[in-house]
C-alpha cells in the first residue's frame, strides 16, 4: 500500500509549493491515474513515491517504510528517452535482470513472456530506434514488468504518440493490469484517457499542486469485461463526467 | 517523369557532379601548378614542378632523406602520434567520467583543467624539453597533453548530455553505482567518445610536426624542416603530402568505427 501523510513540496528558488498538503492512500491492485494540467505537480508526486525527489515535509511509505530511493518493488516507465539504445529489443528488456545477474537461461524465460503481453515477440532482435513510438513504449513497459514489481509508474507514458497509437496501447496497459494484478499509477493530461484507463481518479489544480477531488469509476472494469471501448467512450456517462472535469480543469488553471 | 526538386535559394548540386566538379578542380590546379614551374614563371626553388617532385618521391621512398628512411620518419612519427593517443584514452576517459558524475573530483580538478585546457602545447614544451629533456619521453608527453584535452572534454559533455530518464530507469532496474557507470554512463557517452578521439588524433598530428622541429632528429615533422633548411623544397612538399594523407586516412578509419560502433545515433 503506498501512503502519502501532509506531504508538502518546495522546489528552491520558487515562489509557491509545488505540492500543497497531499494525502494518498493507494491500495494493492488500483489503478490509480492523476489527471492535471501542466504544472500542478503530477511528476513531483510521482517522482517522490518513486525515490528520485524527496521532502522532509510529510511522510511517504511504502507497505510501511519510508521511500529512501529507488527500488525493485516500484517499475517505472518514462514518456521518453529512457530505452538503451545500443541494445535490441531483447536486451533491453532484459537489463535490470542481467544487471542482478539473472541467469541467461531464465531472461531468455522471462523476456519472452512479457515480449508475448506486449505484442513485440518478432521484434526482439530489432533495436530500439527501428520500432515505432508505440512499440518503444511497449519495450518500456515490458523491461519494467519483466522485474515484475509491486507497483507500476508511469508518468505520461502515452504522452508523445498519436492519437491512434495511444488508444491501442490503453487497452494494451488495461489488459495488462488484469493479468499481472499490480498496483498502477499512471499520470496523463488527457481527461479521456484517465476516465477510460481509471478505476480510482484524482484531479489535481496547479499554483499551489493540490489533490482538488477524487473520483470512483468503472469504465475500464467494463472495457475489461468487454465492453466496447468506443461505446463506453460514447456513453452519456462518461461523456458527463468528461465534461465536469473539463468545468473542474478550466476553472483552476 | 523527372524527380520532385525542392525550392532552393542556394545552389545545389547532385553528388556525383560535386565529385565531378572536385576532380575538375583537382586537375586544374595540377595544371597551373606544372605550367607555372615548367614555363619557369616561378623559380624552382620556390616551386619545383610536380614532375620533379614525383621523381624525388621515389627517390626519397627508395633511399630515404635526413639520414634514415622514409619508413623510419613515418614509423617513428606514427608511434608518437598512436602511443599518445594510447596514454590519453586510457586517463582522458575515466576522469572525463568522473568529473562529470561526481562534483568532489571536478571541484578537486577543475582549476588545473581549466588552465591547461586552452593552453597551446608549444607554449609548455619548452617546460616539459627542462624537466624531460629531448629524447622520446617529452614528446610523447606533449602530445598526449595535446591529445587529452579534446577527449577529457568531450567525455565529459557526453556524460553530461544523459537523458536523465535513462539514469533513472537503470536505477529502478537496480544498478549499482559501478553497474550505472559502465552499462549506461559509458555506453551512452561513446558517441561524444569518439568524437573526442578524432579531434585529439588531429590535435596530436598538428603538435607532432610542431614537436619534431622543435626538438627531435626523426619523424616526418623533422624531416620537413631539415628538407626546408636546405631549401630542397620537393621534399618539404612530400612531407606535407603525406602528413595530410596520414591525417585524412586516420580521420576517414575513425569515421568508420564511429558508424561501425555506434550504429545508434541518430
Ligand atoms: N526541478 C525543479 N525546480 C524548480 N521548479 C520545479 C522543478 N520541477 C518542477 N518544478 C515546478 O513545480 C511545479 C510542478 O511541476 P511538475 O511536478 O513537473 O508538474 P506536472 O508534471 O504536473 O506538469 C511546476 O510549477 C514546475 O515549474
Ligand atoms: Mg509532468
Amino acid at each position: 500500500m503506498i501512503n502519502l501523510n501532509n506531504v508538502n513540496l518546495q522546489y528552491e528558488n520558487t515562489a509557491t509549493l509545488a505540492l500543497e498538503n497531499v494525502n494518498l492512500k493507494i491500495q494493492p491492485k488500483e489503478f490509480v491515474v492523476i489527471l492535471g494540467a501542466s504544472g500542478c505537480g503530477k511528476t513531483s508526486l510521482l517522482n517522490l513515491i518513486a525515490g528520485f525527489l524527496f521532502t522532509d515535509n510529510g511522510d511517504i511509505t511504502i507497505n510501511d517504510h519510508q521511500v529512501k530511493g529507488p527500488g525493485l518493488d516500484r517499475g517505472v516507465v518514462f514518456q521518453k528517452n529512457a530505452l538503451m539504445p545500443w541494445l535490441n529489443v531483447e536486451e533491453n528488456i532484459g537489463f535490470g535482470l542481467k544487471l542482478r545477474g539473472v541467469s541467461k537461461e531464465e531472461r531468455t524465460k522471462e523476456i519472452t513472456k512479457v515480449l508475448e503481453w506486449v505484442d513485440l515477440t518478432e521484434f526482439r532482435n530489432n533495436y530500439v530506434y527501428e520500432l515505432s513510438g508505440g512499440m518503444q513504449q511497449r519495450v518500456g513497459i515490458a523491461r519494467a514488468l519483466v522485474a515484475n514489481p509491486e507497483i507500476l509508474l508511469m508518468d505520461e507514458p502515452l504522452g508523445a504518440l498519436d492519437a491512434i497509437t495511444r488508444q491501442d496501447i490503453q487497452k494494451v496497459v488495461l489488459s495488462l493490469w488484469q493479468k499481472t494484478q499490480k498496483t498502477i499509477l499512471m499520470i496523463t493530461h488527457s481527461i479521456e484517457e484517465a476516465l477510460f484507463m481509471a478505476n480510482k481518479l484524482i484531479i489535481m489544480t496547479p499554483r499551489p499542486g493540490k489533490i482538488h477531488k477524487t473520483y470512483d469509476v468503472d469504465f475500464s472494469k467494463q472495457y475489461l469485461e468487454g465492453v466496447d471501448a468506443g461505446e463506453i467512450k460514447r456513453s452519456q456517462k462518461f461523456v458527463n463526467l468528461k465534461n465536469e472535469i473539463l468545468e473542474i480543469i478550466e476553472a483552476t488553471s | 517523369m523527372s524527380y520532385a526538386r525542392n525550392y532552393q535559394v542556394f545552389p545545389k548540386l547532385s553528388s556525383k557532379k560535386i565529385v565531378i566538379l572536385s576532380v575538375v578542380s583537382l586537375a586544374l590546379f595540377i595544371l597551373t601548378w606544372l605550367i607555372l614551374s615548367e614555363l619557369k614563371i616561378v623559380p624552382k626553388i620556390i616551386l619545383p614542378s610536380p614532375i620533379i617532385v614525383l621523381n624525388k618521391f621515389i627517390g626519397v621512398i627508395k633511399s630515404g632523406y635526413a639520414d634514415k628512411s622514409l619508413y623510419e620518419h613515418l614509423g617513428i612519427s606514427l608511434f608518437r602520434v598512436f602511443a599518445s593517443l594510447f596514454i590519453a584514452i586510457i586517463f582522458a576517459i575515466p576522469l572525463g567520467i568522473f568529473v562529470a558524475v561526481n562534483d568532489y573530483v571536478r571541484g578537486i580538478l577543475d582549476p588545473f583543467i581549466e588552465f591547461y585546457r586552452p593552453l597551446p602545447p608549444l607554449a609548455y614544451l619548452p617546460l616539459i624539453i627542462i624537466w624531460f629533456g629531448i629524447g622520446e619521453m617529452s614528446k610523447i608527453i606533449l602530445i598526449t597533453l595535446a591529445i587529452f584535452a579534446p577527449i577529457f572534454l568531450n567525455t565529459r559533455a557526453g556524460v553530461l548530455s544523459i537523458p536523465q530518464e535513462r539514469i533513472r530507469a537503470a536505477l529502478c532496474l537496480g544498478a549499482s553505482k559501478w553497474q550505472l557507470i559502465t552499462s549506461v554512463i559509458f555506453p551512452s557517452s561513446l558517441y561524444h567518445i569518439f568524437t573526442g578521439i578524432r579531434i585529439g588524433i588531429g590535435f596530436g598530428w598538428t603538435t607532432l610536426v610542431a614537436a619534431e622541429m622543435v626538438a627531435a632528429n626523426s619523424g616526418l615533422g623533422h624531416m620537413v624542416l631539415t628538407a626546408s633548411e636546405f631549401l630542397v623544397t620537393e621534399v618539404v612538399l612530400i612531407g606535407i603530402f603525406i602528413i595530410g594523407i596520414i591525417a585524412i586516412l586516420t580521420d576517414l578509419f575513425m569515421r568508420y568505427l564511429t558508424k561501425k560502433f555506434i550504429h545508434w545515433h541518430r
